[in-house]
């Protein structure tokens, strides 16, 4: 399988969006077990919208909560409390008289909070806005607070990419032709995944493109062109690449390197 | 660079496995203001958002034993429930709309103490995503947010279904790049390249 078609085909976004067949559904998470940079893929794409989510959040409002904790009760405990509201029903006797009085010993005592409701409406209202303000600032915090724990766990998973064992990391310098130029490759060569970093490099002339090479047994392998790119971008990976090299073209690239700026070799 | 969790959402999913009540404490204080601002986005009323998002608690904890870590992140899956069941709370609300005209409009936003002001969660990754071009914003908005499938986000934008999918693509990779995860790579490289 080529697995740059296979990502580049969209599929793995219509996964995440929940827009395939249950039969395409189990192809993708069979590929994605297999292929280590399709998983890798699905998931910054996960991570992705999710964050997109999390900047159109709206916080809802504070009685919510309760009311889902509530909901949840009822539905983990149905039977006990069913049980429980049966037996007062039962008992009758000197309970039932008891039910009969109740509405005239309720009556007063509404119509009293009632009024203390009335003249502590206006207040309440206050502390509701107050709470309401709180409540979001929390929410702003703790959104917040999740944005950066992914952002951690975002560097942590570039630092061991770029420190694992199996990473090998190719600095390209300019020739003289382009001094001062400076890219890097990052090989994993377990996961097969490359990435290439333009750390230092100037605008190519109008109608001009850089192109990417590997370069395999003195032959060099066409990795594409770019617009510089100011984050690493993935690119192929060749195997049993000696060296990389990049090339000025006309837009478009050319089939042979015809002028080579910038180069490195891989240590051994 | 394998599976990708952070350590509440492993947390949540460990208490949700164990039927433990505290998951859908934490599942509220950690995605209840993202998922809210999805349904907000698919049923525009307060007062039905809030019962939809009641609702989609009790799918998540009913369903806690379905969800399965290896076919994504808790949010993605959280994301679909959420989506699924505001389409649903949408066109059952049409249904009663059709037979009782005055059921949604009366209570859209007339009770001032239950409508409050959407917030914008947080002002600054918003202002990132406001670079976006809008011809992404658009259709990651009706894809993800509104649920549309891709026949009827093709429809919606008057493009081809081949168009919208690879357009789709794009917008994802473009919200990538702006969101700057790649960015703190380069960050890291240059880093690494200068010791």
């Amino acid at each position: 399988m080529n697995i740059k078609e296979y990502i580049a085909s969209g599929i793995l976004e219509q996964y995440v969006l929940g827009n395939l067949s249950s039969g395409e559904e189990r192809e993708v998470l069979t590929n994605a077990t297999q292929y280590p940079e399709i998983r890798t893929e699905l998931n910054a794409i996960e991570t992705a919208l999710e964050q997109y989510t999390m900047s159109n959040a709206v916080t809802p409002p504070p009685g919510l909560k309760d009311d889902i904790l509530k909901k949840i009760d009822e539905i983990s405990s149905v039977r006990p409390k069913r049980e429980n509201e049966e037996k007062p029903g039962k008992s009758g006797g000197g309970l039932a008289k008891l039910l009969a009085w109740l509405p005239y010993i309720l009556l007063p005592l509404l119509l009293v909070s009632a009024i203390w409701g009335y003249f502590g409406y206006k207040d309440n209202k206050n502390t509701e806005k107050v709470s309401r303000e709180l409540g979001q600032e929390l929410t702003d915090c703790r959104v917040e607070r999740k944005r950066l724990q992914d952002k951690i766990e975002f560097y942590r998973t570039a630092i061991q990419f770029v420190n694992n064992e199996n990473t090998r990391t190719v600095a390209m310098n300019g020739n003289k032709k382009l001094l001062g130029a400076s890219t890097t490759i990052h090989t994993n060569l377990a996961s097969k995944i490359t990435y290439f970093a333009v750390n230092k490099l100037p605008k190519p002339p109008k109608n001009m493109q850089y192109q990417l090479w590997a370069i395999v047994d003195n032959t060099p392998v066409n990795m594409g062109v770019f617009d510089i790119p100011a984050d690493p971008i993935a690119v192929d990976y060749i195997p049993n690449a000696q060296a990389y090299a990049i090339s000025l073209e006309e837009r478009g690239g050319a089939a042979e390197p015809n002028d080579v700026r910038v180069f490195g070799s891989v240590e051994f | 660079m394998n599976k990708k969790h952070t350590n509440i959402e492993d947390k949540i999913v460990a208490l949700l496995k164990q039927g433990d009540k505290e998951a859908i404490v934490l599942l509220h204080e950690y995605y209840s203001p993202a998922l809210y601002g999805i349904i907000l986005r698919i049923v525009f009323s307060e007062v039905l958002a809030q019962e939809v998002l009641q609702d989609v608690f009790i799918k998540v904890w009913k369903n806690s034993d379905k969800y399965d870590s290896d076919k994504g992140k808790l949010f993605t899956w959280l994301a679909q429930i959420t989506r699924n069941a505001s389409k649903d709370a949408l066109r059952s609300s049409r249904y009663k709309q059709d037979n009782k005209t005055d059921m949604l409009a009366d209570n859209v936003g007339n009770d001032s103490s239950l409508s409050h002001v959407p917030h914008i969660a947080d002002s600054g990754l918003r202002k990132t995503i406001d670079s976006l071009d809008k011809k992404y914003t658009e259709i990651i908005d009706l894809l993800y947010f509104q649920g549309y499938s891709h026949s009827e986000a093709a429809k919606e934008l008057n493009i081809p279904v081949g168009t919208l999918k690879s357009r789709t693509r794009k917008a994802i990779l473009e919200l990538r790049r702006i969101l700057g995860n790649e960015l703190i790579i380069t960050l890291l490289i240059i880093l690494i390249n200068a010791n």
